[in-house]
């Protein structure tokens, strides 16, 4: 896989697409608003993150309707639904898999601004690394805002290794199934052109 | 400049200070064997086996490490082992246990080389392939990444190891002490990492350069 992350992989140019996730982003705007002055500064991250990968596209290109996929969006913004981490493993991981996502649309956005570059191999790397990361943050940020804001936090280091289980299984499970595609996307494009251009290595 | 000829520390001396590391390492591990504590002399092997990576890395792939880095390495390996190490003065218990700061300290230290590693290989790997650049800015971004992702799998690690000695009932080579004290060791190394990030990427351009070289060679070869 030597070749540039291509971001037609995760950039759509159609109105329809375009103007849901628009919708979808004037959402997240107001979400992101209203969890700032609730002072829940994690949700106001996500929902700002999201948005902001969503439009980046089109405000690096000028054309409002090259935007990333709607649906994609939406499974970015799972974890705002699901609210705190740490209840059930199985909400964990799904969260894991939103951050995962959302981790490989800031590639794209990076991409598209041409500040960043990265083979798909890198990207999936890079993408399981930063759902583990985000983690690692998460505990880091809600065990500070516990100590000193007295906010709910996990009562015990097993509560909290299950949090990072829960993130591992969800990074690597991404990971895998961002590589699956992206070798199916490849290989699709070497049918495609004939064998030039791409390689699938 | 280089951090070698400011501190004017000849290149025989610094081996020098590698090997008494070295030389301690072996005597914690005959301490560990002589009192029959299978984790002081666990950690110690451990430790002695890391410490020969850099002579390793020369050997089989020309390599050449600055030796403040071997330095640098040897001696996070060495304060690890020493703290596990029960000493007279602190009434026969180890650093670990008798202050607050020696596993803040080493867990920095490690994190410090974890994230230099990252940086020279990811360094090597950008100047290699044109289609990957990250710019110095998403470079820091990605160090901190880097660290707190390890830092992740590495109290995994910690936990399963004590999960495994429950089942099987073996001593624990590796403790988790706690809810805080995870936490701790998390922002212990994030504080190593961003310190590595700030002011240690330019002197690992050089390692960072053959690492580069070994696999322009190794493409050129297939």
């Amino acid at each position: 896989m030597s070749q540039q992350l291509p971001e037609e992989w995760f950039l759509k140019d159609t109105r329809i697409n375009a103007a849901v996730t628009w919708v979808l982003v004037g959402a997240l705007v107001i979400v992101a608003v209203s969890a700032f002055l609730e002072l829940l500064l994690a949700r106001m991250a996500l929902a700002v993150v999201a948005a902001f990968v969503a439009v980046t596209p089109a405000l690096a290109e000028k054309t409002w309707t090259r935007t990333v996929p709607w649906p994609l969006l939406l499974i970015c913004a799972i974890p705002l639904s699901i609210g705190a981490l740490g209840v059930s493993f199985l909400t964990d991981v799904v969260a894991g898999l939103s951050i995962a996502a959302l981790g490989m649309l800031v590639v794209v956005a990076f991409q598209s601004v041409g500040s960043v570059r990265m083979t798909p191999n890198f990207a999936v790397f890079f993408v399981v690394f930063a759902t583990l990361a985000t983690a690692g943050l998460w505990a880091i940020l809600s065990a500070g805002s516990a100590y000193y804001f007295d906010t709910p936090f996990v009562e015990t280091n097993d509560e909290l290794m299950i949090v990072f289980n829960a993130a591992a299984l969800a990074a690597f499970l991404a990971g895998g199934v961002f590589r699956l595609y992206f070798q199916r996307q490849l290989k699709a494009n070497l049918d495609r052109v004939g064998g030039e251009g791409v390689s699938a290595r | 400049m280089s951090i070698r000829t400011r501190m004017h520390v000849s290149q025989r001396a610094q081996v020098g200070i590698v090997r008494v590391l070295q030389v301690l390492l072996v005597a914690i591990f005959g301490v560990g064997l002589s009192s029959g504590n299978v984790v002081i002399a666990f950690d110690a092997a451990i430790g002695l086996f890391i410490t020969q990576l850099p002579a390793l890395l020369e050997r089989r792939y020309q390599i050449v490490m600055d030796v403040w880095l071997v330095i640098w390495i040897t001696m996070a390996v060495f304060l690890h082992a020493l703290g596990t190490v029960p000493l007279p003065g602190l009434d026969f218990e180890s650093l670990y246990g008798a202050t607050w700061w020696w596993d803040h300290l080493t867990h920095a230290l490690s994190s410090s080389i974890v994230v230099a590693s990252g940086y020279a290989a990811t360094r090597a790997v950008q100047e290699h392939t044109e289609h990957i650049q990250l710019g110095p800015k998403f470079m820091f971004a990605y160090l901190l990444i880097f660290v707190l992702a390890f830092g992740v799998l590495w109290e995994l690690l910690e936990f399963y190891i004590a999960v495994g000695a429950d089942l099987f009932g073996i001593p624990q080579v590796l403790t988790q002490y706690g809810l805080d004290d995870t936490v701790l060791d998390l922002i212990y190394n994030s504080i190593g990492g961003v310190l590595v990030a700030v002011f240690g990427t330019a002197y690992l351009a050089g390692i960072s350069d053959q690492l580069g070289d070994r696999l322009e060679s190794r493409s050129a070869n297939r």
